[in-house]
């Protein structure tokens, strides 16, 4: 979290070169999601509008297959 | 014919013949349907997020194939009608087909009149424009941040938008340290 706020211009997927969202990675999502497992809004993520889109997508087919949680009390 | 990705979880409290035999099922109904199996990746037993039919354990399997799209609607019934299968998921693939690329290569070689190649040059060929894209992005945004996007809304919108993003980025940051 810390490094997404320290930077806070860049979009993680592009600095990082990532242009394909597996939601499978469930790792990855969970920086993206806060505690209560709501995902992150743009302007505080700082990811651009592109990979904010296909993060989401991500994020919910991650929630459908049980990778992530909907919501829950004590994330993480 | 396209490229497809199908996650399954299957009920893990049963014995691993089971299992195999519920995951076969499903590679065997592809293959049956005239489609090609390009990777089998099983994850195994893992840790549902949340309690599907109270079971708190999944066994999950994911295939990327190639086939039409009434494969995806047989798996669809099936998947509905079997018991053991607690979620389904069929999505196009839009990773990188390099990753099997050995496999893909040798069937080509070995059948190539029957799989059509010309599936993989378009997928490929996308990958590249969104590559190139992206990297236009990046530089423009480097480079001048006044400039407006050629892809996406106009930067006058959000320019306003960032500062006060800073703005409350820094509260965030306060409120979470």
């Amino acid at each position: 979290m810390k490094n997404l706020m320290r930077r806070r211009k860049f979009c993680y997927f592009c600095e990082n070169r990532i242009s394909i969202l597996d939601y499978k990675d469930e790792r990855l999502l969970r920086r993206f999601v806060n505690e209560r497992g709501k995902i992150i809004p743009r302007r505080i993520s700082g990811n651009c509008a592109r990979h904010q889109r296909r993060l989401t997508v991500s994020i919910k087919r991650a929630r459908m297959m049980a990778f992530m949680a909907f919501e829950s009390e004590s994330f993480r | 014919m396209r490229t497809y990705e199908t996650t399954f979880i299957v009920n893990p409290q049963t014995d691993d013949a089971t299992i195999d035999s519920q995951v076969g099922a499903i590679s065997k109904l592809i293959l049956d349907n005239g489609g090609n199996i390009l990777n089998e990746n099983r994850m195994g037993t893992r840790r549902l997020a949340y309690p599907i039919q109270k079971l708190t354990q999944g066994y999950y399997t994911t295939f990327v194939y190639e086939g039409t799209a009434e494969v995806i609607s047989i798996l669809d019934r099936h998947f509905n009608l079997g018991e053991a299968y607690l979620r389904h998921l069929t999505i196009v693939f839009e990773g990188d087909l390099e990753k099997f690329n050995p496999s893909l290569e040798d069937s080509n070689d070995q059948e190539e009149k029957v799989a059509p190649v010309s599936n993989e040059p378009e997928v490929k060929s996308e990958a590249i424009e969104e590559a190139a894209e992206s990297q236009e992005e990046e530089k423009i945004e480097e480079a001048e941040p006044e400039t407006e996007e050629p892809v996406a809304e106009t930067s006058e919108e959000e320019k306003p938008k960032t500062d006060e993003s800073a703005d409350s980025k820094e509260f965030n940051e306060d409120d979470q340290l």
